[in-house]
């Protein structure tokens, strides 16, 4: 079926199967690989070996900015679930959830990290992360999750050029990836930060 | 003949006669006025006197019986009441009826069981009744006067409360009819008594028109019975009751000094409270068991019995009445002319009885009240002048002066009314004496004027025999003896006439004619200058007619030969005239012509009117059509947009429609975005969970990431869909608007095409009267334009009758050239008879004849012209 006679057929059709046409080939359009995409990757086919297990890492949203966390230490990554509020805690500190019958501390990380909240978003997620040693699982609300993304740690610049305040030492260090600052977060040092700790014991 | 008429109008010839006959006539006229004035004035005179005296003496006369029956009545009716209470006032049932009624008044109280607090409540009812009944009553018959209550009420015993309480306030029947009631519903023994008596009693009452009949206690002076049950029942009559100063209870206290029952005392009228003010007389005797007085009994007198009386007017005509006076000059019955009287507030009613308003003092009264009887003229009190018959009326007899009661009763009628017959009698008597006047006039002129016709007659005759003219006779206008005496008188004219002719004379004139006959003969030979010799004889008056006929002949012959001269002239001055009228009417001929011409133009100029306004005509009726025509294009606008508004609706719903289709696959975008969104949350989980696994979940690492990747992309394709459908709504809803604009364009459209139908149908209308326009000027002119051609016509005929007409001038003046050589024959065939050079003798004769030539000769001109 060539272009032309395809047209004719679509013009024959009623205006709501037209709609449905078109947006098929608005899918298909979206899905295939273009001349742009640099990791040249096509559907359904693995490519395995191409980057480290270690060095994956969560990319996620904090009002504009983006950070990561090491893949290591995530357990999982879900919608906003419903959380239970605490009296007397911080306000970073939102509340408990049930995880699969575990009680998990949610922690609204903007807050804990003094960053400005960002206009409500539709794509708040929670990620659930755990430090290396200890095993201590909490809920992290962020802004937006961009996906998961290699990184190399001889791409890890210092962060010297940050100022040396608390937001400064949860930071392992910071990555440009496509004309953008991705800061990556240690997580042992943020679950490990006086606050959350002081939380820990009184808890 | 005479003239008898011309006689009558006095000419000073007939002086002598004039004066007898005029005396005639008036002495006639004077006599028959006598005659019948002086017998007529005699007779007039005695009847009106006479007729005058009786009338007076008539009214008189019956004034006085009148009075006296009117008098009787009213002492009749006073004795006959007297007489009543005395017998009643000695009835065994009366003296019985006082001395149960004595009993039972005093034990009334215990019977009923009474207290002094239920007397108090009843005497507070009573009270009310005494407020609300009695004063509504009283102050409607007395102008809204209203007693005092209190002074009525306080005074009363305990008995009398009970008793008033029972029998008037608790009596079922309406004021004015209390009587009716037998027995109050109590368990007093009074009741029981009440029930024997009260009948009896008020058949009494009502047999003699009384008002009431009381009984009265003569030791206590309680009114222990009263027949009509007015406030006055059961009070006391001694010093402390409340009616003790009324008429009534000094008829009580009169009653207590009587000696025996047959001592009535009699109180005059005057208001009384309790029967609201209305006048009443109490008459009142004393009532003895045995030897012992225990009570009193009391008729009230209403005053209308003695009013019935006095207002019967029975032979008193229009303005007559009677009039009962009382010693206090105040009237005791009503006045016939009570409405033409001044009103003042204290006129009761309309009632003049008692009134204060109206005090009757006259001499009359006063004199009638000291007991004296007489009848005169006076002035009543109303002013009038009346002739009044007056009288004293004793109404009641007593030894003590005192007490003696005395009216002045008066019987007047207007003194006008009494004349009224004479003064009808006197209008009469002098028209009947107009009439006679006219009637003896007429005809005492009629009778003279007939007998001196015929004396005038004899006397014309007479004065014209007395100027010498022997043929005057008398006309015989009557047959009585003066027109014998006219007969005779022309008889002997007759016979004196024939006698005066004698023979002698007629050898003489025998003589006269012989010469006359010669002169004659030379006239005869047309030789009109001699003339005939005028002598003393008989022949002399013939000669002189001779001469006579002379002279006209010479007159005749002159004056024809200057008629024939001026003849000639004026035939001449004709023949110039004619011409000159022959050289105007062939001008007119010439003008009549190009008239004619110019109304043919005209006709012709109108029929091209006629011809151009049947074009406008043809082309009014296309304007029509076109008009007609835009009509329907218009028509068919109005539709086609009528059309493009349905479908331009129909497409709006459609894109509205499509709207919400676009929405709900919005809808299903969203729900595959939230799909998308969840796969990429799975994917991610998958990384996590392989990235655990180590190195056996490295494949399913990377096929998680893929999976991932896929739902990015569908997650970004839902958005861009998302926003095509935004796209799409917002355009839908752009095109709806526009779509609302089209039709609300498309509506104003079709306003503006529905006006400019309404526009080309006025125009049609308007070229439709345009073209009837058309077609009447049409009309019209095609009408002128026939007009026009008949004026033509008429024109060319006028043109032919003035040829005519100059033809026949023409012809008038060889006719008159005929006259001319007529005229000339004429005066040589006058030439035969000669005439006198010099003038005849008589100058005067012949400017007689000059006079008639010119009038003549003026008047054949006249004619010719």
């Amino acid at each position: 079926m060539n272009g032309t006679e395809r047209d004719h057929a679509i013009d024959s059709l009623p205006s709501a199967a037209k709609f449905a046409v078109n947006l098929a080939e608005l899918i298909a359009q979206s899905t295939k690989p273009t001349a742009g995409d640099t990791r040249g990757s096509a559907v359904g086919v693995p490519q395995p070996g191409t980057v480290n297990n270690r060095n994956k890492h969560v990319v996620f949203v904090l009002n504009a900015t983006h950070y990561a966390v090491p893949l290591a230490n995530v357990l999982e990554i879900q919608r906003v679930p419903q959380i239970t509020a605490l009296p007397h805690v911080p306000d970073w500190l939102r509340g408990v959830t049930n995880m699969r019958g575990d009680v998990l501390s949610v922690v609204d990380l903007r807050m804990l990290l003094k960053i400005e909240l960002a206009e409500c978003s539709q794509d708040e997620r929670m990620v659930v992360v755990k430090s290396t040693k200890e095993e201590l699982a909490i809920g992290w609300i962020v802004d937006r999750v961009v996906g998961i993304r290699g990184i190399e740690p001889s791409e890890l610049k210092s962060t010297s050029l940050l100022p040396a305040d608390s937001m400064a030492s949860f930071i392992a260090g910071i990555i440009q990836r496509d004309d953008r600052l991705i800061a990556v977060l240690d997580v042992n040092r943020v679950l490990s930060s006086p606050e959350l700790r002081q939380f820990e014991l009184a808890s | 003949m005479s003239q008898p008429s011309g006689a009558w109008d006095g000419q000073d010839q007939s002086g002598l006669f004039r004066n007898i006959r005029t005396s005639i006539r008036r002495k006639l006229l004077l006599g028959m006025l006598a005659v019948a004035f002086v017998p007529m004035l005699a007779m007039a005179a005695t009847v009106y006197w006479n007729v005058e005296r009786v009338v007076f003496n008539k009214t008189t006369d019956q004034l006085a019986a009148i009075r006296s029956v009117k008098a009787s009545q009213i002492e009749q009716l006073f004795q006959a009441l007297e007489a009543e209470v005395a017998s009643l006032a000695e009835s065994q049932t009366v003296v019985s009826a006082v001395s149960e009624f004595q009993r039972s008044f005093r034990t009334a109280i215990d019977e009923n069981d009474l207290k002094s607090q239920e007397l108090q409540s009843l005497r507070g009812e009573l009270h009310t009744f005494y407020a609300t009944e009695f004063t509504e009553e009283y102050s409607r018959i007395n102008n809204g006067r209203a007693p005092n209550v209190d002074l009525l009420v306080d005074p009363l015993s305990d008995e009398a409360v009970l008793m008033q309480y029972h029998y008037v306030r608790n009596n079922p029947n309406p004021i004015g009819k209390k009587a009716l009631l037998d027995r109050a519903a109590d368990q007093s023994s009074y009741s029981d008594q009440h029930e024997k008596y009260h009948p009896l009693l008020r058949g009494f009452m009502d047999r003699f028109r009384l008002s009431n009949i009381l009984l009265i206690d003569a030791e206590t002076g309680d009114v222990i019975y009263s027949c009509s049950k007015e406030l006055d029942f059961a009070t006391s009559l001694k010093n402390n009751g409340p009616h003790a100063k009324s008429g009534l209870g000094f008829a009580y206290k009169q009653a207590l000094l009587a000696e025996n029952s047959d001592d009535v005392s009699v109180l005059d009228f005057k208001p009384h409270q309790t029967s609201y003010e209305q006048p009443a007389m109490f008459l009142s005797a004393p009532v003895f068991d045995t030897s012992k007085r225990i009570g009193v009994i009391v008729f009230q007198v209403p005053i209308n019995q003695v009013a019935a009386i006095l207002e019967d007017r029975t032979g008193l005509g229009e303005t007559g009445e009677t009039l009962a006076v009382g010693s206090d000059h105040l009237l005791r019955n009503n006045s016939r002319f009570f409405k033409e009287l001044p009103k003042s507030d204290t006129l009761q009613q309309g009632s003049t009885i008692l009134n204060s308003d109206l005090r009757v003092e006259s001499t009359v009264t006063d004199s009638a009240l000291a007991g004296d009887t007489g009848i005169n003229a006076a002035t009543d009190y109303r002013g009038t002048m009346t002739l009044t018959a007056w009288q004293p009326v004793t109404v009641h007899k007593s030894e003590d002066k005192k007490s003696e009661i005395t009216w002045a009763l008066l019987t007047k009628i207007d003194q006008a009314e009494v004349r009224d017959p004479v003064t009808r009698l006197f209008f009469a008597m002098l028209a009947i004496a107009a009439l006679a006047t006219i009637v003896v006039l007429v005809s005492s002129y009629a009778m003279a004027s007939n007998l001196t016709r015929q004396t005038d007659s004899i006397s014309g005759m007479l004065n014209q025999i007395g100027m010498g003219d022997f043929e005057a006779r008398a006309e015989v206008l009557s047959e009585d003896e003066l027109g014998t005496v006219a007969m005779s008188l022309n008889a002997m004219c007759d016979n004196t006439l024939s006698l005066i002719q004698t023979r002698e004379e007629r050898d003489r004139i025998q003589l006269a004619v012989q010469k006359l006959k010669e002169e004659v003969a030379i006239i005869a030979s047309g030789d009109l200058t001699q003339e005939a010799e005028v002598t003393e004889d008989v022949t002399g008056g013939i000669a002189e007619s001779i001469n006579h006929m002379i002279f006209q002949l010479r007159t005749i012959i002159t004056n024809l030969h200057e008629t024939v001269n001026q003849v000639t002239i004026s035939a001449g001055e004709i023949q110039k005239t004619t011409d000159h009228l022959s050289a105007g009417s062939e001008q007119q001929s010439r003008q009549i012509t190009e008239t004619s011409a110019a109304i043919e133009e005209m006709a012709s100029s109108i029929q091209q009117v006629s011809q151009n306004t049947q074009k406008s005509a043809t082309v009014a009726n296309k304007a029509r059509e076109n008009a007609e025509q835009g009509t329907r294009a218009v028509q068919n606008t109005m539709d086609g947009m009528d059309r493009i508004r349905d479908q331009v609706q129909e497409n709006a719903k459609r894109i509205k429609r499509l709207g919400e289709s676009s929405q709900e696959v919005g809808e299903i975008v969203q729900l595959i975005g939230d799909i998308a969104d969840r796969t990429s949350i799975l994917a991610l989980n998958a990384s996590i969970q392989a990235a655990m696994a180590g190195d056996a979940g490295k494949g399913f690492a990377v096929v998680a990431e893929e999976v991932e990747l896929l739902a990015e992309r569908a997650n970004h394709a839902t958005k861009q869909i998302e926003s095509l459908i935004k796209a799409i709504q917002r355009e839908t809803s752009e095109a709806i608007t526009a779509m609302e604009v089209c039709t609300q364009e498309v509506v104003s459209g079709s306003k503006l095409a529905s006006e400019a139908g309404y526009t080309l149908g006025e125009i049609d209308s308007v070229s439709k009267e345009l073209a009837e326009l058309i077609e009447s000027i049409t009309e019209m002119t095609r009408q002128q334009a026939q007009t026009a051609e008949v004026l033509a016509e008429s024109m060319n005929e006028i043109s032919s009758v003035t040829r005519e007409t100059a033809l026949g001038t023409k012809h008038a003046a060889l006719s008159i050239d005929n006259l001319a050589e007529l005229s000339d024959a004429l005066q040589s065939s006058v030439a035969a008879f000669r005439l006198p050079r010099s003038k005849p003798r008589s100058s005067l004769v012949f400017d007689h004849s000059s006079e008639h030539t010119g009038p003549v000769g003026s008047l054949i001109l006249k004619a010719l012209k």
